[in-house]
């Protein structure tokens, strides 16, 4: 009885049978079924359908050409909007079939925008045009404004390489690609409390036995000599000043060679090696191929005297001299401006303005600020009179790949924008807006009078900021950065001996090749052949 | 429905199964055998190849090596002066060419020695012979080739009849019925007229750069391959009349078979893809982990496909459109067996009581159905803003997700990095545990304490004075609070300046500079830990115990301990599960606190997961940064299914 009240459960709801209309509609509802599920399958799994004739190409592009579109700008600095406003303006003047469209917004640190940006490229089509790359330097996407150095700006009819000067406010990720552009640039240098140098009795410091020497007295003296991070003062800036005092040899090996894909006859082949010069690494092509290449065959090496003695040098200051929570001060300033420590490495420009600020808003009391340059390391084994950091400023631009006609589109307004047609009205627009602005990396420009003084009083001495000078401290990746910046805490925290450092570095590189070279992109035929171009890049 | 025709229903289901899926196997098999060979590489790190006759094919390597490969092997193998830019063979396959990247053009012979034939003022970056035996260079230098041009050399001239300035380097060339075509990083292609002397013809610009170019003179067709994987269709004016997405990759090569009317490109991630003349694309096979750097047709009227490294295939394209046809059946076999499979289970489901069950449900439903379409907006909000980005996390903890690459499944890799290879990941782990802990501890205690401060006072104007002050530090922002207690461990701050105060000057540290100190003061920051939220259900929950109780616990001599432990924390069960459940989440969430303080320092001494999967989405890692997440979401859940544990034997025990 029981399996026949189970099979009679079977039939149709009440259990009555279906009538033949509702058995035909059930079968003609699962014969549209099949084929709708199997459609939508095919759907799914088909590719390439077929030529698309809507597809039809980007069009030429070229010098001179109108342009209909619009163009999303998204970087980091949101400008006042009087020089948005002259910006869009003046460009439309001579483009008016573009729409600018400003989203900038007041972030409210680099994080914040690092996250913002994270967000936008992760989409497989991001959506602004422009950006601040530095930010999220990994993105393979951005446009190589080395392209376009040589290519006649329509609205200065020169190179656009003559309009701003890249070799000054460009930046260049791990590959060597220029990625990113910028519209001013700084000199970095030590800022220092005069009071309390005079308290202990020393001047500034002009070698770095010096500098030890003076914080010592200073700490003596009861004050506390060094205001600096672990996040990238040591680490980064005063690493990169000093491995390149230490290493500027390396130039040699990490250059393109004749018949290498990025070799440039008009650069390289002009290239004559004088440590001295301070401009020199503005000289050179740099191949990464080349520098991966000789840390594989172990001709650039870490286990050296020289790298030993760096590294013993900054341990003599670094943490001793500085303050106490030196390894997770974030923004040192305020131990500046409070006279909690006696000096800072920051720009001096933007500094002394904020210090007089404050001394004039009673955040602190005021004392006679004063700076000097970086002092240099001596002795047999450095090779050349220390570089700075000279850092990018003002506005970070990079370009997002896109088809050719937007791309085109865009480096058209980047090349009216980061030249004198463009950047005139919006540095105007700055300063009605009360903007400080600095020395900019755009040639033709007038300034107030007050601003030319301040610009003409900047003397720079080459930037120590290029890639390969950061590579013992950066890595490839967040792990790599953080193991490096762990071996260099804890010779500075005298937990290892500088010798023992110099080698367990070298060791790293070595065990750590294959992952450091992947997460750049890079294969081991393209170190192989640094004369090919590499399969990313 | 009687027994018998049920049977007979179940006899035709089987019948139907076996027979539609014989079906579709044997249809599927005639079209699906293999339509490639491998053959063992003959050369490793191949950069560049071309056919010289059916059976012999003239190779660069990567380095500065040519060799010549007669089926399968190498017969002669030559080092050169420089990197291989190109190699090209004569029509007639009587004499080779090779282009180097500092600007030397040599002709070669059968055992590949070198004679200088040409130079050109930089490296070449491509070559070809027409069939009247012109040779076509391509050269340029710099990244980007500004400089570039294609030059035709008529045969056995030294001097050039035609210079084709393109602006751009070239990454692609090929020569074929009276024509050249090239294309460039600047997304042009054009083309040179060889039979009057090497004139441009035209040259038009494309969305992406150009990877790839082919002539097909019998079709009047140039196919250009680019760097988005798309393959572009231009017809001999330069017009161009379509194009395909291929794939997600650059298309390394593009060739044409006219015996069968297709189309075949390789790409940078080793895929060969074989399409009609339509662009549909037939086939699609993965033959090398490395970019495929030529197809070149065999002596058999197949198609060899050179790897940059790894084995080489014979492609016999003939086999196409059959694997294709039977690749067209396979949505529908699964749909068959997809709607085969459903209509058992809702045959199998629809039984007894369940049946009854489901129809109830819907009747309920049904007569509810306003209300269900007044809830559905919000299902729907709540699934597209929460549900789908963390189901789509998770997918993507199982990718290489990153702003650098092609997103590709990659299956447990992240998994397998995080639990053996990320020293960080495991220290963050154990910080995790031991902030966690005491986490929990501070938001059940002081606000437990001082829901029963509030709760036994006896006047009432206090109880509320008390209450309001305690709920009035959650009007203060997380954030400010922990910017405060940074301030409060500073070196210049107040727990220094106190133990200064005091004559303890030796006793001041960098509280949170040190590694020993740090986590410590991590799980300090925030004392006296009363926060606003547990300590108003603690209240609450006391508020809603019966008086009675108190009273008969009273009579019975318990003091105020005993009252604690055997009424009030009895009582608060619930209380405490939601509390600790909610500081739980909380703490393996939060990283914001660790993150403003310390930022997981000094070195990794407060490091903890959620910190490290917020620095890798910064650097643009968001595969592992998913994988890290999901992670976390399973430490919860697992939390979770405890605490619902802890529930289930409190109440045991109530009862």
């Amino acid at each position: 009885m029981t399996s026949d009240v189970r099979l009679d459960s079977l039939g149709p709801a009440q259990g009555r049978a279906p009538s033949r209309r509702e058995f035909l509609t059930r079968v003609v509802a699962g014969a549209l079924a099949v084929p709708a599920l199997g459609g939508v399958l095919a759907a799914c799994t088909d590719n390439g359908g077929g030529f698309d004739k809507s597809s039809s190409g980007g069009g030429s592009t070229g010098a001179g050409k109108k342009f209909t579109g619009q163009l999303v700008i998204s970087t980091v600095i949101n400008p006042p909007k009087a020089a948005q406003q002259a910006l869009t303006d003046a460009y439309k003047k001579v483009q008016p079939g573009v729409e600018l469209v400003w989203e900038t917004q007041d972030f409210s640190g680099s994080d914040a925008y690092t996250q913002f940006l994270t967000t936008q490229l992760a989409a497989k089509s991001p959506r602004p045009d422009f950006v601040s790359g530095v930010y999220a330097k990994t993105y393979s996407g951005y446009v190589d404004l080395d392209q376009y150095r040589q290519t006649t700006d329509p609205y200065t009819k020169q190179p656009w390489g003559q309009d701003i000067n890249f070799d000054l406010g460009g930046s260049r990720n791990a590959l060597g690609q220029l990625y990113q552009a910028s519209t001013a640039v700084s000199h970095y240098n030590w800022i220092y409390n005069q009071d309390m140098f005079g308290k202990a009795g020393v001047q500034p410091p002009t070698t770095w036995d010096e500098f030890v020497d003076v914080c010592a007295k200073l700490k003596a003296a009861g004050i506390t000599p060094v205001a600096a991070n672990f996040q990238w003062i040591v680490p980064q800036w005063l690493t990169e000043i000093y491995f390149d005092q230490y290493h500027v040899d390396w130039v040699q090996t990490v250059r393109a060679q004749k018949g290498d894909w990025n070799y440039d006859p008009t650069l390289d082949g002009k290239f004559a090696y004088d440590p001295n010069d301070g401009n020199i690494h503005a000289k050179y092509t740099y191949s990464p191929q080349r520098f991966w290449k000789g840390i594989k065959d172990q001709t650039l090496r870490f286990d050296t005297p020289e790298m030993a003695e760096l590294v013993a040098n900054l341990a003599k200051v670094f943490p001793k001299y500085a303050t106490s929570d030196f390894f997770v001060m974030a923004d040192p300033y305020p131990s500046l401006l409070k006279s909690q420590a006696a000096m800072i490495l920051a720009d001096p420009q933007v500094t002394m303005k904020t210090l007089a600020s404050d001394f004039k808003s009673n955040s602190a009391s005021p004392f006679t600020p004063a700076t000097f340059e970086g002092p240099a390391m001596q002795s047999s084994l450095v090779k050349c009179k220390p570089r700075a950091i000279e850092p990018k400023g003002g506005d970070y631009v990079s370009i997002i790949k896109k088809d050719s006609q937007q791309t085109a589109m865009a480096v058209d307004f980047a090349m009216f924008w980061l030249s004198k047609a463009g950047y005139q009205p919006y540095l105007n627009g700055e300063i009605q807006a009360g903007l400080a602005v600095g020395t900019s990396d755009i040639s033709g420009l007038t300034f107030p009078a007050a601003i030319e003084q301040q610009n003409k009083s900047i003397t720079f001495v080459g930037n120590a900021e290029v890639v390969y000078n950061q590579a013992w401290t950066a890595g490839a990746d967040p792990t790599s950065k953080a193991d490096l910046q762990g071996m260099l805490k804890d010779v500075l925290q005298g937990k290892l001996a500088p010798q023992a450092y110099a080698t367990g570095l070298q060791k790293y590189f070595q065990d750590n090749f294959d992952k450091l070279i992947a997460k750049l992109s890079l294969t081991e035929d393209d170190i192989a052949n640094p004369s090919r171009r590499p399969s990313a890049a | 429905m009687g027994r018998g025709r049920l049977w007979l229903l179940a006899a035709a289901a089987v019948v139907v199964a076996a027979a539609g899926n014989a079906g579709f196997a044997t249809a599927y098999g005639s079209g699906g055998s293999d339509l490639r060979s491998a053959r063992p590489a003959a050369v490793t790190g191949v950069a560049d190849a071309v056919a010289v006759d059916p059976s012999t094919t003239l190779v660069a390597t990567l380095g500065d090596q040519v060799a010549l490969v007669r089926d399968g092997r190498v017969v002669a193998r030559q080092a050169l002066d420089a990197t291989v830019g190109g190699v090209a063979a004569s029509a007639d396959g009587s004499t080779y060419y090779a282009g180097t990247s500092l600007g030397t053009v040599y002709t070669l012979d059968g055992s590949l020695h070198p004679t200088v034939a040409l130079r050109v003022p930089d490296a070449v970056a491509g070559l070809r012979v027409a069939s009247d035996g012109a040779v076509v260079v391509a050269h340029g230098s710099g990244a980007f080739g500004q400089n570039s041009t294609v030059d035709v050399y008529p045969a056995g001239a030294a001097t050039a009849s035609a210079v084709a300035r393109v602006g751009a380097s070239v990454n692609g060339l090929d020569a074929a019925g009276g024509t050249a075509v090239y294309g460039t990083l600047a997304a042009q292609v054009g083309e040179l007229t060889l039979d009057g002397g090497g004139k441009q013809a035209w040259q038009v610009t494309l969305p992406q750069p150009v990877t790839s170019v082919a002539a097909v003179p019998s079709r009047g067709w140039v196919l250009a391959g680019d760097s988005s994987g798309r393959l572009n269709l231009l017809d001999d004016h330069g017009s161009v009349s379509g194009s395909v997405a291929v794939g997600p990759y650059p298309l390394t090569t593009v060739a044409y078979d006219p015996a069968h009317d297709e189309i075949l490109t390789g790409d940078q991630h080793g895929t060969l893809r074989i399409l009609d003349d339509s662009g549909r694309v037939l086939v699609t096979s993965q033959l090398a982990n490395s970019p495929l750097r030529a197809i070149v047709a065999t002596r058999r009227g197949d198609y060899l496909a050179v790897p940059q490294s790894g084995v080489w295939s014979t492609v016999d394209t003939g086999a196409a459109r059959a694997a294709y046809r039977a690749q067209r059946l396979r949505p529908w076999w699964i749909a068959f067996d997809a709607v085969l499979v459903v209509g058992l289970l809702v045959l199998l489901g629809l039984t007894g009581r369940r049946r009854a069950g489901l129809a109830r449900t819907g009747r309920r439903v049904w007569r509810n159905r306003l209300a269900y379409l007044m809830v559905a907006p919000t299902v729907l909000v709540v699934a597209g803003l929460t549900f789908y980005p963390a189901v789509t996390a998770f997918y993507y903890s199982f990718t290489n997700f990153s702003l650098s690459a092609v997103t590709e499944w990659v299956g447990l890799s992240n998994y397998r990095t995080i639990f053996t290879g990320d020293t960080y990941f495991w220290v963050g782990v154990k910080n995790m545990a031991i902030v966690t802990g005491f986490s929990l501890l501070k938001t059940v205690t002081v606000p437990l304490l001082a829901a029963e401060l509030v709760f036994w006072l006896r006047n009432a104007i206090h109880q509320y004075v008390f209450r309001t002050l305690f709920v009035l530090s959650a009007v203060v922002p997380t954030l400010v609070i922990t910017l405060l207690w940074k301030q409060v461990f500073d070196p210049y701050g107040l727990i220094n300046s106190l133990l200064s105060a005091v004559g303890l000057d030796s006793w001041r540290h960098a509280w949170l500079g040190d590694e020993a100190t740090a986590l410590w003061s991590v799980i300090g920051a925030g004392f006296p830990y009363l926060t606003a939220f547990p300590f108003l259900i603690f209240l609450g929950g006391l508020l809603t115990i019966n008086r009675e109780i108190y009273e008969s616990a009273a009579i019975d001599g318990a003091g105020r301990f005993r009252r604690f432990v055997h009424v009030d924390l009895a009582h608060l069960r619930p209380q405490l599960r939601i509390v600790g459940f909610l500081g739980l989440v909380g703490t393996v969430e939060n990283f914001a606190s660790i993150f403003i303080l310390t930022n997981g320092g000094p070195g990794d001494a407060t490091e903890v997961p959620a910190l490290e999967m917020y620095t890798r989405i910064g650097s643009g890692d968001l595969g592992y940064a998913s994988a890290i997440g999901v992670i976390l979401f399973a430490v919860i859940v697992a939390a979770t299914m405890f605490i619902l544990r802890f529930r289930r034997s409190a109440m045991e025990v109530d009862a």
